[in-house]
């Protein structure tokens, strides 16, 4: 077991973008997924035990290492944020209208917008309805987990 | 998959190409690292020389294709580690224009710098070795996330600000414009061509002889109520050569 951790450890800390189970199991020579998945999750509970500067965290069956919530402000430099600038603004928009029609999402932020909304999509941070000829964007749960929202709760510029 | 990628590039109808390079990328359908530049290159000439006239898109489109592979492929190396070199040192004399660099986007910047780096330091040795431990990402704060909707909706209020501009401008050009009844002037110099014809008993007389004076604005007002009446079948005009001698004849 103490092998897999270390082998599973040095492959995630290659990976920002995280690993499938499967390829995890596949590069580290192990048939069984199961077996893969109870050592992840030992190595979460250690770090969680630990309050290490990192977490191990499950995204459906990819796994990847984050600096911990706490700690983001002490990386703004060194580490990129994880959502691009433009699809950023895009995701807050749709945010500030609580949900927006996927033509008004083009209006205002251009035919590029079609592709941020699927990487959105892919993303989890905002689901497509189809609506009409158009379809209707809103954030989902994840969305107000991920930026400690409440639910529903409609973003706003202070002063705006 | 490169193949594919070619197609897509090659193809002028295809708009979702540059989607497409990042999707491939993305998803690792394809490494940037695998793509030959310069076979691309010779794929390009070898179309060129199928293609009988000259399209600009196809061209302007290879280029933009060609910028992103490159900019893509160095990603793959560690550029951030290797800029952090140059952090401490002097600014290197300025090779592009201040207000060029200003619409760089941050990794162009970081790329003129880079090149500037080498540049005054010739002789030192570089040692570029792929990013095997990629590049570090972090969560999105909320705070970058209220930032992104201020600068979003400081874009919509620019748009906005340019279509009413848009609206508005063509008020602001609209100037008096002088409303010539062209069938009244039609009547009037057929009128004055029936006249002088009868007069000289002619069914033929040069244009000059039916202009009331010589100055440019008669002379266009009576040439083209004359192109109305030729078009309609009343009148002929004859010129055998160009910038030659005009006659007007009347249709029996």
């Amino acid at each position: 077991m103490r092998e897999l951790k270390s082998k599973l450890e040095a492959i995630l800390f290659c990976s920002p973008q995280g690993v499938e189970l499967a390829k995890l199991a596949k590069l580290c020579g192990i048939g069984a997924k199961g077996h893969v998945k109870a050592v992840l999750n030992s190595i979460k509970e250690d770090l969680e035990k630990r309050e290490a500067g990192i977490k191990l965290i499950r995204n459906e069956n990819v796994w990847r290492f984050r600096v911990r919530d706490e700690h983001v402000g002490l990386v703004t430099e060194s580490a990129k944020p994880e959502i691009d600038k433009a699809i950023l603004q895009t995701l807050a928009f749709i945010a500030h209208k609580g949900s927006a029609r996927q033509s008004d999402v083009v209006k205002l932020r251009s035919n590029k917008a079609y592709d941020h909304i699927k990487q959105l999509v892919d993303l989890g941070f905002v689901e497509a309805k189809k609506k009409g000829t158009t379809k209707l964007i809103a954030p989902t749960k994840k969305f107000y987990k991920y930026f400690n929202l409440n639910e529903n709760e409609v973003l706003e510029v202070e002063g705006a | 998959m490169t193949k594919q990628l070619y197609e897509a590039i090659f193809d002028e109808n295809n708009i979702k190409w540059r989607s497409l390079i990042y999707e491939m990328v993305r998803s690792g359908k394809i490494d940037p690292w695998d793509i030959d530049l310069t076979h691309f290159t010779k794929e390009y000439m070898n179309m060129i020389h199928k293609l009988k006239e000259l399209n600009f898109r196809v061209s302007g489109k290879v280029v933009l294709a060609a910028a992103i592979l490159l900019k893509l492929k160095t990603n793959g190396l560690r550029l951030n580690e290797f800029l952090s070199m140059t952090e401490e040192e002097p600014d290197y004399a300025i090779d592009v224009e201040e207000d060029e660099e200003q619409f760089m986007d941050e990794d162009e910047q970081k790329l003129v710098k880079l090149a500037k780096h080498i540049e005054h330091n010739k002789k030192k040795e570089y040692k570029l070795e792929p990013n095997i431990y990629g590049e570090r990402t972090r969560k999105v704060t909320v705070f970058e996330l209220v930032g992104a909707l201020k600068k979003a909706l400081e874009v919509d209020e620019r748009r906005k600000t340019r279509e009413i501009e848009q609206v508005e401008a063509p008020k602001l050009m609209q100037y008096k414009v002088k409303m010539v009844d062209i069938v009244e002037k039609m009547i009037e110099v057929f009128e004055r061509l029936s006249n002088h014809l009868l007069k000289h008993r002619r069914n033929r007389v040069h244009f000059s002889k039916i202009v009331p004076s010589e100055e440019k604005k008669d002379r266009i007002w009576t040439f083209v109520p004359l192109l109305h009446l030729a078009n309609d079948g009343k009148v002929f005009l004859h010129q055998d050569k160009p910038f030659g001698d005009l006659f007007v004849e009347v249709k029996t």
